[in-house]
């Protein structure tokens, strides 16, 4: 799976994207660090996936571990997970907050083709819980 | 205990596929949503995955939840509890492939989102709920000692008695001509147990009460207006002290400075080990909902203040609502709410009330010994600054 829905889906990442820069904080379930991890559900495949929805290629990120907290506080199974954080560079995607107003912590993040961001990324919060 | 191993226990749910209609949180996938069953609106949460499952908590949606929890004002925890859930588990694409019916005693509650966490964590500590999220003025009492089947008498007589002190004394101004107490009340929703939750929904005016006595005094709604003030100076100040008292033990300069907040609380507040371990108060209306969470060590440390403040020097500013020339007295209000009786020697006092310096309505500022009483607080002038009229 390759990322070039971007000329297949019209307006996709949407205009109001804008290169992303500083700390990106992304939930994973199991360690290592892996670039599975940061493949969107549209390109793994995975549940909920719809190719002809811009959205789902793309990564749900958080901006900030306040947010990645209240997250946990209200999904069980997000304490189990290891919370990582890396920082990401204006060149290497966009990104645009897409929580309603209920969600302001959410943003989605398109990254461009070929970058790789397991080794940039590392574990900044352990589990809270376990199963 | 429900457990994903449990027998199904079919809901009408069962086969269908689920079709968000609100999402309210996002997460490589809508993870808490409304959606209609049948006739009914429900709120699912999420709280589980594996590779091609994923696991929900849903319960029927109660009228104005879904508003209160779009704008932060109610937690997820509360638009969702009740006496019975539904568990379901659906593949990727929310197709339904097994479902459970299940009492609230046998839910996990691990699975349930947090207590007062809300979608915007700006927000938190939120009320889990609507009394509390909806109401004027709410205190609500959790701990192993309040059960959803009884509650002691004496208990329930002694907590209800509290806030309704507190109510009286705090939120209701001073009214010209007339004791308070016989022109206004307050309005209570439904008392609920479990945790008890006393919840003033809106203050009233009395107004038969008023024309009967034929008074002359402001109009209802400005009475209102001074009680919402009062209970919005209450919350602030409240706030202050238990942000203070959950760092730190509260020094004696802050205990100062912060004297009726602390009077309230330890009002609020049982003593530790009355089995009660949270207070929670809440207040809300039209433009803003505001929650404070007094657990017990926070408790204490207010108690500690308030006993040491009994006999701390202060300085305090208000208003002076009495003054009697038979006592050698003044009564004045500090920050607008609690009445406190200053003495001052009568030298003084005689030379400021012909000076006509002393009189009703002059804003003072006195410092002196503090002395906590049950009825009306006592202050040993040391120091007066009357500000020129």
């Amino acid at each position: 799976m390759t990322t070039d829905y971007r000329t297949e889906l019209a307006n996709c990442p949407p205009q109001d994207a804008v290169a992303v820069s500083g700390t990106i904080y992304r939930g994973v379930a199991n360690l290592p660090i892996v670039e599975k991890h940061f493949k969107s559900h549209n390109e793994l495949g995975l549940r909920h996936c719809d190719e002809s929805v811009c959205v789902k290629w793309g990564l749900s990120v958080w901006r900030s571990l306040e947010a990645v907290n209240n997250a946990q506080q209200l999904h069980d199974y997000m304490r189990r997970w290891y919370i990582t954080a890396g920082e990401l560079d204006a060149a290497e995607g966009v990104i645009v907050p897409t929580g309603n107003v209920g969600n302001p912590g959410h943003h989605t993040l398109w990254l461009e083709d070929g970058v790789s961001c397991a080794s940039r990324f590392e574990v900044v919060q352990e589990p809270t819980a376990t199963r | 205990m429900w457990s994903p191993n449990s027998p199904a226990r079919p809901t009408p749910v069962d086969g269908t596929k689920i079709k968000p209609i609100e999402v309210l949180y996002y997460y490589d996938g809508p993870t808490i949503f409304t959606a209609t069953l049948g006739l009914s609106e429900v709120l699912f949460s999420k709280f589980d995955e594996t590779e091609d499952t994923e696991l929900f908590v849903v319960s029927p949606i109660k009228a104005g939840a879904v508003a209160a929890l779009r704008e932060g004002r109610l937690s997820v925890r509360g638009a969702l509890e009740g006496e019975s859930y539904w568990v379901v588990q659906t593949t990727g694409e929310l197709h339904v492939v097994k479902s459970w019916s299940v009492s609230e005693y046998e839910l996990p509650t691990r699975i349930l989102p947090a207590r007062n966490h809300g979608l915007l964590h700006q927000l938190n500590p939120v009320p889990d709920t609507l009394e509390q999220a909806t109401g004027f003025f709410s205190v609500k009492y959790n701990g192993p000692a309040l059960s959803r089947q009884s509650i002691s008498f004496r208990r329930l007589k002694s907590l209800i008695g509290e806030v309704y002190d507190v109510a009286n004394n705090y939120l209701i101004p001073v009214i010209s001509q007339v004791s308070k107490y016989s022109i206004t009340d307050f309005e209570l929703a439904p008392i609920k147990l479990a945790s008890l939750l006393i919840s003033i929904k809106r203050p009233i005016v009395l107004q038969d009460a008023i024309a009967r006595r034929k008074l002359q005094i402001a109009p209802a709604e400005g009475i209102l207006g001074q009680i919402q003030q009062q209970r919005d100076d209450l919350m602030t100040g409240m706030s202050e002290v238990v942000n203070e008292a959950s760092r730190r033990e509260i020094s004696m300069s802050f205990a100062g400075d912060h004297v009726t907040w602390i009077a309230a609380l330890n009002t609020l507040t049982p003593p530790r080990g009355d089995d009660i371990n949270v207070v929670e108060v809440a207040t809300s209306d039209s433009h803003a909902s505001r929650m404070i969470v007094i657990d017990a060590d926070t408790a204490t440390r207010i108690k500690a203040a308030h006993s040491e403040v009994a006999r701390f020097k202060v300085t305090l500013r208000g208003k002076v609502v009495e003054v009697n020339a038979a006592a050698s007295t003044f009564v004045f209000r500090a920050d607008n709410i609690r009445q406190t009786t200053c003495t001052l020697d009568l030298e003084r006092f005689h030379n400021l009330v012909s000076g006509g310096e002393l009189v009703v309505n002059a804003q003072v500022e006195v410092t002196g010994m503090f002395e906590r009483r049950e009825r009306r607080d006592l202050l040993h002038v040391e120091q007066i600054n009357i500000a020129p009229r």
